[in-house]
Order: structure tokens, then C-alpha cells, then sequence
């Protein structure tokens, strides 16, 4: 009884408060950051994980089109691999006959499907439309022309002599 | 007396801003923008390969009347070699805009091409085009950063359309 008068006449302490200006000021930096690095339109891409792409000074935005992967070990159109590479050389492509190769058979697919797409949306099903498609082009930054110029030759073939370069902003 | 002091301590009270709520915006906003934040800043470089006409259209020559320089931009092992072409102009005096420039340490001279090409732009300012030529061995690297020279030198355009060589039947 006598312990718990005691207890009970003690002065009571000040309930303790956490002082959250500190974590204010961090959260602020942070947020402010983050919007500072906020993608205007942020898009995934599956690019193998030996590709380096190369630095750049261009601030051309890409515009999202047929993906073309050219990295070391293989080539990929959109997520499909259609030809591996060995020692820069491209084994399923005889330039001799690059039509019957099967990275030419998929660009020239999505050629012919980008191609009825626009003349269904031309303006009073004219039939015509403007053929301005483009390839974007991801290519690894130590390979060398001589095996860029094949893919990008036969791309041409398949109707995409317009390339857009992947490129990453220079830091 | 007693009372105009106890009505200015009443009037001293410290006021808090209640914080919570901006806390708990903050902690809903900072995990939705570190998912949509991006750590890699992807661009695109436009290009294009020349491709054989097969039209017999006759516009496909348009005469302009300003005079344009198309330049070529060879990338060889060890040097660059910068040719310029026109109809418009005699052959000696595209001669005199030939310039080849050799390699230092290994590296290709991109501030001597961009005086080079600047010094063309100078004299021909409608020129816009021009014609990359690698060697079979350049790297992808190199021919990014020669057309980044190409494009554009200390904030002055210079040849804007860059088409890398290669003849498409």
C-alpha cells in the first residue's frame, strides 16, 4: 500500500515526444530526388545482361518500335533470339541468301503487320500509307561494323532501312 | 495585475504543426516514385542505310539552289578520312576540304574532325548530310561517338543527318 502511494504521488513525466523534423528534412530530399528522376515514360526492357550499350551526347527521345538485340552471344528481335553469333561471325546467315534466314522472315513479319496496321488507320482507307517505319536498334558497344552492317542490311531488306540507335545519355 | 499575466502566458503558448499527415504522404509518395524512377536514361540516334532506288521517279533529283556539301567520314584503323562531294562544286575546291587525320594514342583526332567539318558548315551552311564509312573492324562504340562529332560541335549543329554506308540491292 505504502509502495503504491508512492508510485502514485511520483511527478508525473512529460510524455515523451519524437522530435520528426529531422526525418521531414530527409524525406523532403529524398522526394525531391526521386521527382528529379521521375522517367516521363518508363519502359522495360529486356536487355541481355554482357550488353553494354554505348554513351551518347544525342537527346533524341526513341520512339517505340521493332526491338533489335545485337549483343555478343545472339541476336533477338523483340523477345525472340532468331540467330546467335560466334566470334562476331552471324552462324544462321548466309548474306549470299539473307531472305531465307529466319531474322529476315521475322522483320519482314513485323513489317507486313505494322504496314496493314497503318493502311487500316489512313485516313478514308486510302490504301496508301506512309512507309517510315524504323528498326530501334540495340547493339553492343564493342562489336564491330562488319557484323552490325549484316543485321542491318538485311533489316533494310525486310523494309526498315530507318534505324533508331539505342543509346544510353551520357552521365 | 494577476490577470494580464495570466492571460499573456495563454497567449505565449508554443503551437505545433501536427506533421502526421504530410508524413504519411510522403511515405505513400517515396515508394511509388522509386518504382516508376529510372536509373538508365535511354535515347535514339536516327540513321538510316542508303538503299538502291528502283523507281524511275524524276523527282527523285531536286536541283536546290543553295549550294550543299554532302561529307563522307571514313573510319579506318588509324585515321579518319573526311572527303566532301557535291555536284554543284569543282573538284579542286572540294580537294582543298579533304583533310586526313591520323590517329594519336591509338585514338581518332574527334576535335581536329569537328574544325574540319565546322569550317565546311562555315562555308556551306544549307550542307546537312553526312555519309559515315566504317572500316569492317571499327567498333559500334567509335561510330557513336564520330557521330555525336558529326551532329553537333560546342553547341553548333553541324551535319545533322548522319546515314551509315551500305548499299542494300
Amino acid at each position: 500500500m505504502a509502495l503504491g502511494n508512492a508510485l502514485a504521488n511520483r511527478p508525473k513525466a512529460d510524455e515523451p515526444t519524437i522530435n520528426i523534423t529531422s526525418m521531414m528534412d530527409m524525406f523532403t530530399i529524398i522526394l525531391f530526388f526521386l521527382l528529379s528522376s521521375y522517367g516521363s515514360k518508363p519502359v522495360e526492357f529486356n536487355v541481355d545482361k554482357n550488353m553494354e550499350l554505348p554513351e551518347s551526347s544525342a537527346t533524341f527521345d526513341y520512339s517505340n518500335s521493332v526491338k533489335l538485340f545485337l549483343s555478343d552471344s545472339s541476336i533477338k528481335v523483340e523477345e525472340e533470339q532468331v540467330a546467335s553469333l560466334k566470334n562476331g561471325q552471324v552462324l544462321e546467315l548466309d548474306m549470299n541468301k539473307p531472305k531465307s534466314s529466319y531474322l529476315y522472315i521475322k522483320l519482314k513479319s513485323f513489317h507486313d503487320k505494322q504496314l496493314a496496321k497503318a493502311k487500316e488507320n489512313s485516313p478514308q482507307n486510302s490504301g496508301e500509307s506512309k512507309d517510315d517505319f524504323h528498326v530501334l536498334f540495340f547493339c553492343d558497344r564493342n562489336l564491330p561494323y562488319k557484323t552490325m552492317s549484316n543485321i542491318m542490311k538485311v533489316a533494310a531488306l525486310a523494309g526498315y532501312p530507318n534505324f533508331q540507335l539505342a543509346v544510353l545519355e551520357k552521365s | 495585475m494577476a490577470a494580464l499575466g495570466q492571460r499573456r502566458r495563454t497567449a505565449e503558448l508554443e503551437c505545433e504543426i501536427d506533421m502526421v499527415p504530410i508524413m504519411n504522404m510522403f511515405l505513400v509518395l517515396i515508394p511509388f516514385l522509386l518504382a516508376s524512377s529510372t536509373t538508365l536514361f535511354l535515347n535514339g540516334i536516327n540513321t538510316s542505310v542508303p538503299v538502291m532506288a528502283q523507281t524511275s521517279e524524276p523527282a527523285a533529283v531536286e536541283k536546290k539552289s543553295e549550294v550543299k556539301i554532302t561529307a563522307t567520314v571514313k573510319l579506318q584503323d588509324y585515321q579518319l578520312v573526311l572527303e566532301a562531294t557535291s555536284d554543284e562544286i569543282a573538284e579542286n575546291k572540294l580537294k582543298e576540304m579533304d583533310t586526313t587525320l591520323k590517329n594519336t594514342n591509338g585514338q581518332y583526332q574527334y576535335a581536329q574532325l569537328a574544325t574540319a567539318l565546322l569550317r565546311i558548315k562555315d562555308l556551306y551552311p544549307n550542307s546537312d548530310t553526312l555519309i559515315l564509312m566504317p572500316g569492317e573492324r571499327i567498333i559500334y562504340d567509335r561510330i557513336v561517338k564520330t557521330m555525336d562529332v558529326a551532329r553537333a560541335f560546342e553547341g553548333q549543329t553541324l551535319f545533322p543527318n548522319v546515314v551509315i554506308s551500305g548499299q542494300v540491292k
